[in-house]
C-alpha cells in the first residue's frame, strides 16, 4: 500500500465510525446552534445590520472553533479503547497517515457542519454579503483545515494528560490566533464588501502549509512519546 | 520623598514596586527550591 | 553554590542598583514628566523576553535530537528548555504590566488590539501554555511533548505578528531603529543600556540556577527510579514543577 491508501484507509475508518453514532457531528452541530442563538441575545441583528454584518465573521468563526474542539476531543478518545493506540504504533504504516486520515476526517465533519450552519447565521442574522460570496468557498476550507490541522495535533498530544479537555483550548487557542485573525479578517471582508481579502486569504494558505509540513513531520515524534 | 500625587508618578513606583516583586520574588521561590533540593 | 557563581549574582545586583540609579538621574522627559522612566525597565524586559524563547526552541530541537543519541545531553537540553520557559513567562510578565501601567498613565489607554501588544500577548500565552502542558502531561512523555510544543511556538510567534501587523499598528514608532522618528535622546542612552546589561545578567543568573534546580531533581528522581531496581536511594525531594 502506498501513502495515499494508507491515508484513505484511516479516512475511511474514521468515517465508518462517525457514521455509526453520528456523535462528533451531532453534539458540534446543536453546540454550534447554541452560539449562534445566545450571540443573537446579545446584540440585535435586525436592527444594526451594518454592525451584524461586520461582526458576523467573527461570531461564526467563533462558534465553529468551540463546537470544532469539543469534536476534537472525543476525535482521539475512540483510540485509546482496547490498545488501538499501541497497535498503530507497532505497526508499519506511516504514522503521519494515521494523523492525516483523522485529520481529514475531522475536516469533513466540521464542513458539514459548516454546511448546515451558514444558512442558519444568514437566516438568523439577515446576512447579505456585499462583497464576492464565491470567495468564502476558498475561505471557509482553508479556515477549517488551519484549525483542524493543528487541533488534531494538539488532541494527540494531550492524550495521555489529566485534564485533557482543559488542556486543548490552552494549546490550541494561542497557536491558532494568526489563522483565527485572517479567517475572520478574510470572512469579514467578504460580508461587508468594505476591503479585499487577498492579503488574509495568502496569509491563512502560508498558515495552512507551514503548519501542515510541521504536524506531518512532528507527529510520529508524539506518537512514540513513550 | 516618593512622588505619589498624580496618576502619572502613582504608575511609575507600581511598575517598578511590580518588576521588583516579579523578578526578586522568583528569585527567592528558586532559593528556596535550592535551599530543598540539597536534601 | 559554586564561588564563580555568586561572585556573578553580587555583581549582578551592583549593576542592578547602578541601573536604577541612572534610571533615575536621566533627564526628565518633555512630555511625559517623569513617567517614561517605567522605559528604562520595560524596554529590557521586553528585549530579553524575545531572546529566551529561542534559546527555548534551541533546546527542544537538541533535546529532540539526542534523545535516542545521548540521553544525559537530552536530559541537560530538557532542564535547559524548562528553565529558559519559565524565564521567557517572568520577563513577559514584566513586560506586559509595565507596558500596561505605562500605557494608561501616558495614553489613557490599559491595552490596544496592535501588531506589538498582540504579539506579544500571544508569546506570554504560549509559554504559559507550555508550562501547563509541562504539568499535566503524564511524566514519561512530558519532555517530547513540550519539545514539539516549543518548536509550534517560536513558528507561531513571528507569523503572529506579521499579520497582525499588516492589521493595524497603533503602538509608537518603533523606538530604535524606526523611521524618521525614532531614537531616543542621547542622555538616555546610557541608563537604557546599563539596564538592559544588569537585567540580561539577572536574567542568565536566574536561568541558570533554575537549569541547576532541574538538573538535580532529574538525578534525584533517576536514584529514586533505580531505587526500585534495589540501589539505595536518597531521600527524594518533590517536584517542582
Amino acid at each position: 500500500m502506498n501513502y495515499a491508501q494508507h491515508v484513505l484507509t484511516h479516512l475511511r475508518k474514521d468515517l465508518r465510525l462517525e457514521w455509526r453514532t453520528k456523535d462528533s457531528i451531532n453534539g458540534m452541530l446543536f453546540f454550534a446552534l447554541l452560539v449562534v442563538v445566545v450571540l443573537a441575545i446579545a446584540f440585535d441583528p435586525a436592527s444594526y445590520p451594518t454592525m451584524t454584518r461586520q461582526i458576523s465573521g467573527g461570531l461564526l468563526w467563533v462558534a465553529l472553533l468551540f463546537a470544532a474542539m469539543t469534536a476534537l476531543n472525543q476525535s482521539w478518545a475512540r483510540e485509546t479503547s482496547n490498545n488501538v493506540l499501541d497497535a498503530h504504533r507497532l505497526s508499519a504504516a506511516p504514522a503521519s497517515a494515521l494523523f492525516l486520515g483523522k485529520a481529514l476526517a475531522n475536516f469533513l465533519f466540521v464542513t458539514a457542519v459548516e454546511v448546515v450552519l451558514a444558512p442558519i447565521f444568514t437566516v438568523f442574522y439577515n446576512l447579505h454579503p456585499l462583497g464576492e460570496t464565491w470567495k468564502l468557498l476558498i475561505i471557509l476550507p482553508l479556515g477549517t483545515w488551519a484549525l483542524v490541522v493543528n487541533g488534531t495535533f494538539f488532541a494527540a498530544l494531550s492524550l495521555r494528560s489529566r485534564n485533557r479537555e482543559t488542556l486543548l483550548p490552552l494549546v490550541l487557542l494561542p497557536i491558532s490566533i494568526p489563522a483565527l485573525l485572517a479567517m475572520i479578517q478574510a470572512t469579514t471582508s467578504v460580508l461587508t464588501g468594505e476591503f479585499e481579502p487577498t492579503l488574509w486569504i495568502k496569509v491563512l494558505v502560508a498558515y495552512v502549509i507551514v503548519f501542515t509540513i510541521a504536524c506531518v513531520l512532528l507527529f510520529e515524534t508524539i506518537l512514540t512519546a513513550d | 520623598m516618593i512622588p505619589f500625587h498624580t496618576l502619572s508618578q502613582r504608575h511609575l513606583v507600581y511598575a517598578y514596586c511590580v518588576v521588583w516583586l516579579l523578578e526578586f520574588g522568583y528569585g527567592a521561590w528558586l532559593a528556596v527550591q535550592w535551599r530543598k533540593s540539597k536534601g | 553554590m559554586p564561588k564563580w557563581a555568586l561572585a556573578w549574582f553580587g555583581l549582578t545586583l551592583v549593576v542592578l542598583a547602578f541601573g536604577f540609579f541612572k534610571a533615575m538621574t536621566a533627564p526628565t522627559e518633555a512630555t511625559m514628566g517623569n513617567l517614561y522612566r517605567v522605559f528604562f525597565y520595560h524596554l529590557p524586559h521586553t528585549i530579553l523576553s524575545f531572546v529566551f524563547p529561542y534559546l527555548n526552541c534551541g533546546a527542544s530541537f537538541l533535546y529532540l535530537f539526542w534523545r535516542s543519541r545521548n540521553v544525559e545531553r537530552a536530559a541537560a537540553a530538557d532542564a535547559f528548555a524548562l528553565a529558559s520557559a519559565e524565564v521567557t513567562v517572568l520577563y513577559s510578565t514584566v513586560g506586559l504590566a509595565t507596558g500596561m501601567l505605562w500605557g494608561r498613565a501616558a495614553w489613557g489607554i490599559w491595552w490596544a488590539w496592535d501588531a506589538r501588544m498582540t504579539t506579544y500577548l500571544l508569546l506570554w500565552l504560549l509559554y504559559v501554555s507550555y508550562l501547563l502542558v509541562r504539568r499535566f502531561s503524564s511524566v514519561g512523555q512530558t519532555a517530547v511533548i513540550s519539545a514539539v510544543l516549543a518548536i509550534f511556538a517560536a513558528i507561531d510567534v513571528p507569523i503572529c505578528f506579521m499579520s497582525i501587523r499588516w492589521w493595524r499598528t497603533q503602538h509608537p514608532a518603533a523606538v530604535f531603529g524606526g523611521g524618521a522618528d525614532s531614537g531616543i535622546d542621547p542622555s538616555m542612552v546610557p541608563a537604557v543600556l546599563w539596564n538592559m546589561l544588569a537585567w540580561a545578567m539577572w536574567g542568565a543568573f536566574v536561568l541558570g540556577l533554575r537549569y541547576a534546580i532541574e538538573r538535580r531533581r532529574q538525578r534525584q528522581a533517576n536514584a529514586y527510579a533505580l531505587g526500585f531496581l534495589g540501589d539505595e536511594g536518597s531521600s527524594v525531594f518533590q517536584e517542582t514543577r
